[in-house]
């Protein structure tokens, strides 16, 4: 064996993992070598720095915030790494981002011509949208009237002036009897 | 002789402690909160120590231990006992610690909570005993273990810091034996190497050199 492949047994040596044969010849060959006394002088030195590191102790008590940490469901948590993340500075920087990408995607959008008016996609999007929210809007409501109590009431009332029917006639035809009369 | 009475003596006390363990951790799995805090009380040093070795920095493994130990009780109901506990939560801590992405703001989080006084006098509680290296020398060993590569500064941080023996280390991170000895090997051979070319070790041992 020479010194290279004895020097990979240096570090299980100085933790007696090697067995009694390997570590008489190991011990055996460093007496001999000047190199590898060296080697294992150093391997044992640097194992004794990170070994004597002194123990640092833990400044607070963490279990209260771990218990409350723990308990909050995961959502929540990373909402509150986000809120932590965005600090008054950085939530401004955010925005500001945010303004510019609009305003460069409103800037950068092929245009097209309505009239004199030159309009870029995105407010046409955002036209649309408008609208679209304003019909879903109104659904919305029409939908509410209709399903509650009142909204029933109010479209009974409503319902014979929008659609004529046989109920109708009759209402019409004496409220227009006299002038029908007049006419005849 | 005296060394076998010393190692049943462990053993003995060691398989009390165990099944004391169990119990606890059995009454945190039924969601015991008072058990589940005694838990993070009794390993939050253990896992600080490590998370510390790990990663070099006071700061950055307050903030790492705290996420492990949240991490401990959320994953504690996959805890079947197949390893000891300590090994399965220094596995959580291992992989915590290595897969962080080390930051600045981490760093400050926690200790804008203390007081800045309180934080001073937190980091230089050190055990009196076991100074015998300087200041300077400790933040040299620290920063050339949290230089080394991640999976043999993990090797060597449970070997040296933690004083693991080969097969708990094996447990602890799910590797082969052999793979610990030559990681271990190897994770030295670099730290000596870093050492070696760092003024700031005084060692005599290791100064002169053969031609």
């Amino acid at each position: 064996m020479n010194c290279e492949d004895l020097r990979d047994l240096f570090s299980p040596y100085l933790d007696g993992q090697l067995t009694a044969a390997e570590a008489d010849r190991l011990a055996a060959h460093v007496r001999t070598c000047p190199s590898c006394q060296e080697q294992l002088a150093a391997l044992r030195f640097t194992s004794s720095l990170a070994s004597s590191l002194p123990h640092a102790r833990l400044p607070l008590d963490l279990a209260p915030r771990v218990m409350a940490r723990a308990s909050a469901s995961l959502w929540r948590e990373r909402l509150a790494a986000v809120r932590e993340f965005l600090t008054p500075r950085r939530a401004f920087l955010v925005r500001a981002v945010a303004v510019l990408a609009v305003f460069c995607i409103a800037a950068a959008a092929p245009r097209s011509r309505v009239g004199d008016i030159v309009i870029s996609w995105p407010i046409r999007v955002a036209g649309a949208a408008e609208t679209g929210i304003g019909y879903l809007a109104a659904g919305i409501v029409q939908a509410r009237t209709l399903l509650s109590g009142a909204g029933q009431v109010q479209f009974a009332s409503h319902a014979p002036s929008s659609t004529p029917g046989k109920q109708r006639s009759p209402a019409l035809r004496q409220s227009g009897a006299p002038s029908g009369g007049a006419l005849v | 002789m005296g060394v076998a009475v010393a190692v049943w003596e462990e053993t003995g006390t060691r398989v009390t402690a165990e099944s004391e363990e169990a119990r606890l951790v059995a009454r945190c799995q039924d969601g015991d909160r008072e058990a589940q805090e005694m838990l993070v009380r009794k390993y939050q040093e253990k896992v600080y120590h490590l998370a510390y070795g790990l990663l070099g920095h006071p700061e950055e493994a307050l903030d790492a231990c705290q996420e492990v130990l949240v991490a401990m009780l959320r994953s504690l109901p996959r805890f079947r006992g197949e390893s000891r506990f300590q090994t399965w939560l220094y596995r959580i801590t291992v992989n915590i610690c290595i897969m962080r992405r080390r930051s600045v703001r981490a760093r400050t989080r926690l200790i804008t909570e203390m007081s800045a006084d309180s934080a001073q006098r937190a980091w230089q509680q050190i055990d009196p005993e076991s100074v015998a290296l300087s200041r300077e020398a400790q933040a040299a060993v620290r920063e050339h273990l949290r230089r080394l590569p991640p999976e043999f500064r993990a090797v060597v941080v449970l070997r040296e810091l933690e004083g693991l023996s080969y097969d708990e280390i094996a447990e602890t991170l799910s590797i082969p034996l052999g793979t610990v000895r030559s990681r271990l090997s190897r994770g030295r051979l670099l730290l000596r190497e870093a050492l070696l070319s760092d003024e700031r070790i005084p060692s005599p041992q290791m100064g002169g050199g053969t031609p």
